[in-house]
Formats: structure tokens, C-alpha cells, sequence
């Protein structure tokens, strides 16, 4: 058993004197404040997320009612759709592998896992946690914003621009 | 033992009361200890802790995206539970149950709209959510292995979108999985078994629509609800939502 | 307990060989127990894994008939519906070539009336020879040949199990 280290909290000044002056009865300075700036999660934050969840609810709601989801016609093995492509979220794959089904197909995505999975582990830098684009991590913001800037454009390009035979055109050409 | 104090007229007088009573087992304590137990007293309350940090309540800071697609996926949930009633796994019925949905059943239109629209939005909010927390530096140290959960769940979000493109049995479907499967074959030397046992045979055929249907409704949900779930604990023990250190 | 030591100076480099040996003892026990029930466990768990993979599959014959020859008279180019090949019969003799592209699986459509490209994909635009090889686009490779023989019947069958490699044609 090692002895726990010994800290004074509040080491004495050798130069001043301390005595106790009096006990008060009453409220503490911390009233309706808490310990550490916390509130009652009850009723403070259900409140805030019950009002969410039916906000998400209602325009769940209003978009099903304006927009059908599509339906084409039943599935057939022997004719192709004229281009085929994949869900929007992987359109910006379907972009790179029609450059090179290896690299991306498997090769960008397994990466984009990996570097994903290993980011805080590499990314050991302490500072900046709880701030939106902190200054002390401007490299890790700008590459991360290289990375989400360009699925986005995989992603436009594939879905948009792409026409039959996937050639590219503009979407007011006929 | 105060016995005489007991009859059964009594207990049906008091009958609403204490049934009341021996549900949210609270009564005598302050406000502040009613607020308190309201919150760990209550079993599906109870993954929040009874103080939070103000800054966890900032709208600003987290847009609540996190919560938004949790909110999805409980849509997704009882939408999807919905649209089991009437639809049958096989390539001959699948197509006319959607048609059906669109025409015959009372709500059904609305109810595959739901989730069709909610399964996008998902997608586009866990994905805003993974870039909120990187943005605020949420997945440093102590929260490495949230982060890294996170990503998992990223992952079964869009398998379990993947999974559910096939169901409807249409054009989209069949083509977009054909060339799903194939950019799976060309992974290195596993590549040709891994489509082999994703699709149960050697073409999108029948065995490939349920194989899919039952990754969709069980494997892959349970799978999520799982991951949700330690995601949230993790949240609450690696010491609640991230904030700037100084505060 | 080895309680009869009684001099402390000889008992504390003693005791710490003895533990040292423990250690390492613990440690290798620890080890082949792990070991022993990673590959126990992980064994049971791939060899379960066979039950994924179907053991009859209710897909149609890779070998099958096309029809006779007269229905493809030299120079014409048809396709069989469902079956994912185009049967070619030229002046030297007949081929069948598979429409599946052979980068993603998708179906080809051929092409009339163009002396360079014979074939093209409309999922990603590859685009290939009459012969099959690879004109542009994505695709890694040229699209196979199959073998190709009449039976006793006089009818012609393909078999799409087996690829021509040497890309020879059918004599007829």
C-alpha cells in the first residue's frame, strides 16, 4: 500500500495569521446555483429534450405527408437501370469507384474506418475540448474539414451530375 | 402492528392513490429530493444523472444532434415495427406488399414515408453529430472509447440503411445492392466468400432478400440498441458531456 | 510456507527469486489457458460460421440450351433474356460472351452500329470491344467467353461455369 500523497489544498501563508471569526446560520452563497454550476436534470433538461424529441416528431410528420418515398417499378434481374446508383450516402463510394472499384470501394473506405477508429488515440493533444473550432487544434480542424468538404462534393457530383451511362451532365441540360 | 387501522373498506377508498403511490414510490422528501427522485427513481429516466452541467444545455454547443438521431432511431423503431405487420420477405410478394402499403392500408403511405424519411435523416445526423464532436474535441481523453463506439454505430447506421434499401424489392433496390455486393467481392483474397454469404447465393435472389430482412429487423437493431446504450453510459462515466476546462 | 528462514539478509533476494518464479509460472498458465480457449472457442465459432453458407442453392443450371442453330444466322448478335450472355455468330464461327460487367456486376448493354465499341455499362460507363476487351471506363477486366458446344439433340449449350480463356470459336 503506498501512502496517498499528501497535498494541502490551501498551503498556509507563513506570513499571515488564521483564525475563526463566526458561525452564521443560513444559506449558503451557493443557492439555487449548485455545486459546480449544475442544474435539476428534472425538470431543466427533460423538458429541453421532450420538446426536441416532438419537434423531430412533427417534422418527421410534415415531410411524410408533402413528400412520397420512392417507389420504382418491381425489381428485374434482366434490365439495368440507366445509371444505377447507389443510396445518397453511398453515391460519394459509387463516385470513387467508378474511378477504380478497388481503391474506392474498399481501399478509401476501410481507411476513412480505420483513421476513424484510431483518430483519439493519435490525437492525443489535451487542449481544446468543449470548444467549436478551438485555435489551439487548427490542423486537426482544417484536415477534418477537408475530409467532410470532400464527401460532400463525391457526394453532389454522384447524385446531381451524374447521368446515364454515368456521364457527367448538369442537371438543368436535358 | 396496528391492525385495527386496516379494512378492506379503506383500501378500496384508497385504491387509486396507492396504486399511484407503488408506482413512482416517491411521497415525503423537499422539492429539490422530489426532483432528484423523479429522475434516478425512474428506470427509463435513470441514464441521466440527477444534476447536469449547464453547459450541457446550451442548444449552441451540441444542436442536440445526438439526441435528434436517437429521437430517429426510436421513430425508426416503432415505424418499422409497424410496417412488419404487412410485409413478407420474398421476391414475389415484397413488391406488391409496398404497392399495397401505398394503396390498400390505412396509414400505410404515411407509415413507409416515416421511415423511408427518417432512415435519411438518420444517416445525415449521426453523421452531423460525429462532426460536432470533433469540431468541439469532444472524443479527447477520457472519452477515447465513446468516440470510438460512436464510429461503430455510425457503421451500423448505414448497414442497417443498406440492409433496408433491398425490402422494397424495386429497381433501386435490386441494382443498388447488386453493386453494393460486388464492391464487397473485391476486397483482397476474402472478397468472392464475403458476397457468397452476404447475398446466400451467387445472385441478388431470393435467399439475399431475407438474409438482408432478418439483418434489418433483428441482428442490426438489437445490435444499435446496444452500442446506444453503452454509448449513453459512457457518456455519464466518462464524466458527462464535454465543456471547456477553464469554466 | 517456508517459515524456517529466520535471517532477514537472506530471505529478501530469496523471496523475490521465489516470487520472480511464481510469476513467471502464473503467466504461462494464464497464457495456454487463454490460448487454449481462444482456440477453442474461436475454432467453435468459425466452424459454426459454416451454417451461413447454403449447401443447395435453388438458382437456374450454369449449363444450359440456347436453341437451335438456325435461330442465329451468320452476322447476327442476340442476346438471351435472363441468362445474362449474347450469343455471336460471325462468318468463322459462334461465341457467347457474358453481359455482366465485369466491374460491378452490372448488366451491358451492347451496342448496334459501332465499328470500335461493341459494349457499354450504364452504371459506371465502362465501355468494351466487340471482342470484349476493355475500350474504357472502370472495369478491371475484359468480359469472358464461355464455352460453348452442341449436344446430341442438335441444340446449342452454353456453359457459364467454364470460361474460354483461349477465346477460340465454335465451328459451325
Amino acid at each position: 500500500m503506498q501512502a496517498a500523497k499528501k497535498e494541502e489544498i490551501f498551503p498556509k501563508d507563513p506570513n499571515k495569521t488564521y483564525s475563526l471569526m463566526a458561525i452564521v446560520d443560513g444559506d449558503s452563497f451557493q443557492v439555487e446555483k449548485g455545486p459546480e454550476d449544475t442544474v435539476q436534470s428534472w425538470p431543466h433538461l427533460m423538458v429541453r429534450e421532450l420538446g426536441l424529441f416532438l419537434l423531430v416528431l412533427a417534422v418527421i410528420l410534415g415531410v411524410s405527408l408533402l413528400f412520397n418515398a420512392p417507389l420504382e417499378e418491381a425489381a428485374n434481374p434482366q434490365h439495368s437501370t440507366n445509371p444505377a446508383k447507389a443510396p445518397w450516402y453511398f453515391v460519394g463510394i459509387q463516385e470513387l469507384v467508378s474511378y477504380s472499384a478497388l481503391l474506392g470501394g474498399i481501399v478509401t473506405p476501410a481507411l476513412i474506418v480505420v483513421s476513424l477508429l484510431l483518430l483519439p488515440y493519435l490525437d492525443r493533444n489535451p487542449k481544446g475540448t468543449g470548444v467549436w473550432f478551438s485555435r489551439d487544434r487548427r490542423v486537426a480542424t482544417i484536415l477534418f474539414t477537408i475530409f467532410v468538404v470532400a464527401m460532400v462534393i463525391l457526394i453532389l457530383i454522384g447524385q446531381f451530375l451524374r447521368g446515364p451511362n454515368w456521364h457527367l451532365y448538369l442537371p438543368w441540360s436535358n | 402492528m396496528s391492525e385495527s387501522a386496516y379494512s378492506i373498506k379503506e383500501s378500496i377508498m384508497q385504491l387509486p392513490r396507492n396504486i399511484k403511490a407503488s408506482i413512482s414510490r416517491r411521497g415525503e422528501g423537499t422539492a429539490e429530493q422530489e426532483r432528484a427522485a423523479a429522475v434516478f427513481g425512474n428506470m427509463f429516466l435513470h441514464v441521466h444523472p440527477v444534476r447536469v452541467h449547464v453547459n450541457s444545455l446550451r442548444a449552441g454547443y451540441t444542436f442536440g444532434l445526438g439526441l435528434i438521431s436517437f429521437y430517429l432511431f426510436l421513430i425508426l423503431v416503432a415505424s418499422g415495427l409497424l410496417l412488419m405487420f404487412y410485409y413478407t420477405p420474398s421476391t414475389e410478394l415484397a413488391y406488391r406488399n409496398m404497392k399495397d402499403l401505398e394503396y390498400v392500408v390505412t396509414f400505410g403511405v404515411i407509415l413507409r414515408n416515416v421511415h423511408r424519411w427518417s432512415a435519411h435523416a438518420m444517416v445525415a445526423f449521426v453523421f452531423l453529430h460525429m462532426c460536432r464532436v470533433f469540431y468541439t474535441g469532444s472524443y479527447k481523453a477520457p472519452r477515447e472509447f465513446n468516440w470510438v463506439i460512436g464510429v461503430f454505430l455510425l457503421l451500423v447506421t448505414l448497414f442497417l440503411s443498406f440492409t433496408g434499401y433491398l425490402l422494397p424489392w424495386d429497381q433501386l433496390a435490386f441494382w443498388a445492392v447488386t453493386v453494393g455486393s460486388n464492391i464487397a467481392s473485391y476486397m483482397p483474397v476474402l472478397g468472392d466468400y464475403v458476397r457468397f454469404l452476404m447475398l446466400g447465393g451467387n445472385e441478388v435472389g431470393q435467399m439475399a432478400l431475407l438474409r438482408f430482412y432478418v439483418l434489418h429487423v433483428v441482428a442490426l437493431p438489437l445490435l444499435a440498441a446496444t452500442l446506444l446504450g453503452v454509448h449513453f453510459w459512457r457518456i455519464r462515466k466518462d464524466g458527462g458531456l464535454s465543456r471547456p476546462s477553464n469554466d | 510456507m517456508s517459515s524456517e528462514n529466520s535471517t532477514g539478509a537472506t530471505i529478501l533476494p530469496f523471496r523475490t527469486t521465489d516470487e520472480a518464479v511464481d510469476e513467471e509460472r502464473r503467466g504461462f498458465v494464464k497464457k495456454m489457458a487463454v490460448t487454449a480457449l481462444t482456440l477453442g472457442v474461436g475454432g467453435a465459432a468459425i466452424q459454426s460460421a459454416r451454417f451461413f453458407k447454403p449447401n443447395v442453392l435453388y438458382e437456374p443450371s450454369k449449363a444450359f440450351k440456347v436453341g437451335d442453330l438456325s435461330t442465329f444466322p451468320i452476322g447476327s448478335r442476340i442476346v438471351i433474356e435472363g441468362r445474362g450472355i449474347e450469343i455471336v455468330r460471325e462468318r468463322d464461327g459462334m461465341h457467347a460472351i457474358s453481359l455482366v460487367c465485369t466491374h460491378l456486376g452490372c448488366l451491358i448493354k451492347p451496342v448496334e452500329n459501332d465499328p470500335d465499341i461493341g459494349y457499354m455499362c450504364p452504371c459506371h460507363g465502362s465501355t468494351f470491344a466487340h471482342k470484349g476487351e476493355v475500350q474504357g471506363g472502370p472495369a478491371p477486366k475484359d468480359l469472358p467467353w464461355y464455352e460453348m458446344y452442341m449436344d446430341n439433340t442438335g441444340a446449342l449449350v452454353v456453359d457459364t461455369s467454364k470460361v474460354n480463356h483461349k477465346r477460340t470459336k465454335l465451328a459451325v
